[in-house]
């Protein structure tokens, strides 16, 4: 576990106090105790006036951030993870009984997720190919409407995963993120 | 042969996967229309399973819900056209098939239980009229919306029901769901056959057949997938090949798997190896038998050891209670189901009997909201039969119902619902005549209750007998009876159940007589009981002669125990309140509390002392000397004198400075920090009424006028939902000029708040800060 990152996650700047320390050393087992469910598929890019679309579909990836982010690439992942309805009863459970705990488990489940997301990426590189660093929709002006469409090709339903009329996910926990596949030059 | 006799015959083959088949053809989405444009392409491919083996297929239905449908069509058409299809394929049956609506089943999504049975009861009354052989539901993952679908279609057809959920390899779905507890629940409310299809390839499904199987008595069927799916070229292919398929199908069958078929990833050659494979394969006929209750994620069977359930959740004596379901506020009620979850209770007992409560909405309310989280199994204490009928409707599990009685119109009306819903029941041995004094007497009511039960088609073994703990300090011979009653009931082969606290009505050190009865059940392997269900047992020799009757006017007992006062004195600390509160201290808080407390004072400690303290928290909070988790804790601490308080001061009714309702805006579902607002402001004396996340306009509308609400806080974290703020906002306006508007969360600016009318507050502290510059007499 990452407390400095976490920390972050609670608005703390610089070192957290032992309490704090104590309080995530505490909680953190109940992260990892989550199941984790992932999917991702690979989509061959080409590049349209404003960005990239995924080869073979109606999807596209435009803007600033999109056009820089994956320019160079021939192609993206786009993966989904999530920690499941549980870390969601897991938070309203203890939420009951002590909102402090809660808001700190709040923060390591983000640390906890974003560890595992990492571990998905890193496993779809494993044939070599090296990867951007990963975007969701949202950032800067990538689209959150684009969240949809990806989470329709992905089937992140398949994982458990929920979308609202707001694109927003459920469980909490959850991302639907993007990374770029660079070319071989 | 209709259906259901089939199922019951011997081995029978389902078709394979459909959606596999469309996209090898090239259709991809929207393929329910294909009923009405191209009902050919599914004839075929209905013919090539019937070709293959297939006995049953499953018409093109899967998406044919309101949600879901493509809308070029009317439902009605759609499915006519499917069962048109799937006849000219001339099967032996044909089934309805529904899948999930697609959207999540409060209270983790928005969509209610009623809003989700009318979705399934409009598909079921098209059916019926349609004309299947049967319904089957399928692919679910939420427990909760199978239930809601088994009894719409059960309530709005005469179809025969069989069910299917998907599991992973550990046998949840990712619901959490558990196997054996969704076979359980489906047949206790008539499912023909249970079963699991998707999700995994045969080779996995097996273990979870296998634990289907150990508790069902009704078909199992299976339907697996072609393996596990693999992404190559933005397409998904399925890993496994027909041979292989079809040997771990035949381990499945032999297993005793009755029903057979395949599903994503499959096609007819899928089913004609597993026919082949399978032919051959004796169908074992078992069937199993479980004898307990459950949730949706927990077996408690009766008959191990003595149930724990946890009877806390009563108002009685509860000021806190009372308020906090006055309020709606489940969030209380799940604090009590999670320490008593902790302390090691089975199964929860929940009552929310209240004057003025409106129990038939506010009990399955409070199982709605909170069931989940804890996942025991419920137990429904209600006497009002519509109350009753509600909360069962939405228990996910098999639950028991707190209680009927041998008098004729409790039987009545209780009976027929313990039998529709599959519940087990609680019998109180009481009748018109009253609470009889011998145990000979009490025993014939238990007789008659049980003649009573097997005529309204309950068998008795579904019955847990309630003997009646009556007070020792009223007869002293009370023990005695009670355990007589006890041995009666056992050798009738009656299960038995009883509420322990009653028995020390009256008496000094009521904990240790409760202690040394709890003892002497477990003992005697008595079915359940309800207790508190941190009461430790103990053998303390008075206790068990008055129990056994040997301790006459209760004197013994009374004399050993006349001057058990409190446990421990509180320690005396040198910090006053007001820096305990500040320093999150609850322990040396609460001791201090004792010290100062007196019943005239209430009113400036919690001013002077509690909300002092809570504000040079706050204050050095925004100094950046203290963070998030300091807050809380400080929040936790005034909660823990506050509730102190109230328990000691105030009966009900505590001053309240003003009431607020509390929402995060429709569309986002965001809450921990506005649940951290609700939870500081209430410190500070404000009733809170939280409606919770992705909450619409209306609702905060309604919500306002029903509380009488003095202000509305509202919530959002993202952009898109700034909108549905700004809506807010502006109907609270029009219909409540006078209520204040609070506004806040991640994405709402001072900017923002001024551009609509409202307060902005950065955090919790000057949320709470703000509330009390508008609404409190002393700022």
């Amino acid at each position: 576990m990452n407390v400095k990152e976490i920390a972050l996650y609670l608005k703390i700047k610089g070192e957290p106090d032992e309490e704090t320390v104590a309080l995530i050393k505490e909680v953190y087992p109940s992260c990892t105790a989550l199941p984790y469910r992932c999917r991702a598929v690979y989509f061959p890019i080409e590049k349209t006036e404003k960005g990239f679309k995924l080869t073979g579909t109606d999807v596209k990836l435009e803007g600033r951030l999109a056009s820089r982010h994956f320019d160079g690439c021939e192609g993206v992942y786009l993966f989904c993870g999530t920690l499941g309805m549980e870390s969601e009863r897991k938070l309203r459970e203890i939420f009951s009984l002590s909102p402090k705990k809660a808001v700190v488990l709040d923060a390591c489940l983000s640390e906890y997720l974003e560890r595992k997301l990492d571990e998905t990426e890193k496993s779809l590189s494993s044939d070599g190919r090296q990867l951007t660093s990963r975007i969701s929709c949202g950032y800067g002006d990538l689209d959150i409407a684009v969240q949809k469409e990806l989470y329709d090709l992905l089937e992140a339903c398949k994982a458990g995963i929920y979308m609202n009329e707001s694109f927003m996910l459920t469980p909490n926990k959850s991302v639907i993120a993007i990374a770029g596949v660079r070319s071989k030059n | 042969m209709i259906f259901c006799e089939f199922l019951d015959k011997g081995r029978v083959y389902l078709d394979g996967g459909t959606g596999t088949e469309l996209i090898k053809r090239g259709f991809v989405s929207a393929t329910e229309n294909l009923n009405v444009t191209s009902p050919d392409v599914l004839t075929e491919i209905h013919s090539s399973y019937v070709k293959a083996g297939s006995d049953v297929v499953y018409a093109n239905t899967f998406n044919c819900n309101r949600k879901k449908a493509d809308k070029t069509y009317p439902l009605s058409e759609l499915i006519k056209g499917a069962a048109k299809a799937a006849r000219k394929a001339r099967p032996k049956y044909v089934l309805y098939d529904c899948g999930p609506i697609g959207e999540l089943m409060e209270p983790n999504g928005r969509l209610t239980f009623e809003d989700a049975y009318a979705i399934f009861a409009e598909q079921a009354k098209i059916a019926e009229e349609v004309g299947f052989d049967g319904a089957v539901i399928e692919t679910m993952t939420d427990l909760k919306e199978l239930r809601c679908a088994l009894l719409a279609f059960k309530e709005n057809s005469r179809l025969p029901i069989i069910c299917s959920m998907s599991f992973d390899e550990g046998g949840r779905t990712f619901l959490g769901t558990e196997v054996r507890c969704f076979g359980l629940c489906a047949q206790s409310l008539g499912a023909a056959a249970v079963g699991i299809n998707c999700g995994t390839g045969p080779d996995v499904m097996a273990e979870n057949l296998k634990l289907l199987k150990e508790v069902v008595s009704v078909p199992v069927f299976a339907k697996p997938n072609a393996g596990m799916p693999i992404f190559k070229d933005g397409k998904t292919f399925y890993d496994m090949d027909k041979e292989t398929f079809a040997r771990h199908l035949k381990a499945i069958a032999e297993s005793g798997i009755e029903i057979l078929g395949g599903c994503c990833g499959t096609d007819p050659s899928f089913i004609e190896a597993a026919v082949k494979a399978t032919s051959g394969v004796p169908v074992r006929k078992s069937r199993a038998f479980f004898d307990g209750l459950c949730s949706f994620a927990k077996l408690v069977p009766f008959g191990e050891r003595t149930v724990v359930i946890g009877e806390k959740i009563n108002p009685t004596n509860r000021p806190l209670l009372k308020q906090a379901l006055r309020d709606g506020d489940a969030g209380y009620v799940l604090s009590l189901c999670s320490e008593q979850s902790e302390q090691g209770a089975d199964v929860l007992d929940y009552n929310v009997g209240l004057p003025g409560a409106e129990e038939k909405t506010l009990l399955p309310k409070m199982i709605t909201a909170t069931q989940d989280v804890h996942a025991l199994p419920v137990c429904i204490d209600t006497s009002k039969p519509e109350a009753l009928e509600n909360s069962l409707r939405i228990t996910d599990g098999i639950a028991l119902i707190n209680s009927v009685n041998g008098k004729k119109e409790s039987m009545e009306k209780v009976f027929p619902l313990a039998v529709r819903y599959g519940a087990y029941v609680i019998a109180l041995c009481l009748d018109e005549n009253g609470i009889a004094p011998t145990a000979e007497a009490r025993l014939e009511v238990a007789d008659k209750i049980a003649e009573n039960a097997v005529k309204h088609g309950l068998d008795t073994g579904r019955i847990l007998f309630d003997p009646l703990t009556m007070a020792l300090s009223v007869n002293s011979d009370n023990g005695k009876i009670l355990l007589e009653i006890l041995d009666g009931l056992a050798k009738r082969g009656y299960k038995t159940v009883l509420g322990l606290s009653n028995i020390s009505f009256g008496l000094p050190a009521r904990n240790k007589l409760n202690g040394a009865l709890y003892r002497i059940i477990k003992e005697r392997k008595v079915t359940a009981v309800i207790v508190n269900p941190a009461l430790e047992e103990n053998s303390d020799p008075a206790a068990v002669a008055l129990l056994q009757g040997k301790d006459d006017k209760c004197e013994r007992y009374i004399s050993e125990n006349a001057d058990v006062g409190p446990e421990v004195l509180p320690e005396r600390g040198v910090l006053t309140l007001k820096e305990c509160v500040s320093r999150g201290l609850t322990k040396e808080a609460l001791a201090k509390l004792e010290e100062v407390l007196t019943p005239d004072n209430a009113d400036e400690i919690m001013n002077g002392e509690i909300i002092a303290g809570l504000n040079e928290l706050g204050d050095r909070y925004a100094a950046g000397k203290v963070f998030l988790p300091g807050l809380i804790a400080g929040s936790e601490t005034a909660k823990a004198l506050l509730d102190r308080i109230k328990s000691v001061c105030f009966s009900e009714g505590a001053a309240v400075k003003a009431t607020a309702v509390i929402a995060t805006v429709k569309g986002d579902v965001h809450d921990i920090g506005k649940n951290i607002v609700r939870t500081v402001a209430s410190n500070y004396g404000y009733r809170m009424i939280d409606l919770g996340r992705d909450v619409p306009c209306e609702k905060i509308l309604e919500a306002t006028e029903e509380y009488g609400a003095d202000a509305v806080c509202l919530s959002a974290l993202m952009t898109t939902t700034l909108d549905n703020m700004t809506e807010t906002v502006e109907a609270v306006k029009a219909k409540f000029p006078d209520v204040k508007i609070l506004v806040g969360g991640a994405v709402v600016s001072k900017e923002y708040a001024d551009s609509v009318g409202a307060y902005y507050s950065k955090d919790a502290r000057e949320a709470a800060a703000l509330l009390e510059k508008l609404f409190s007499v002393r700022s």
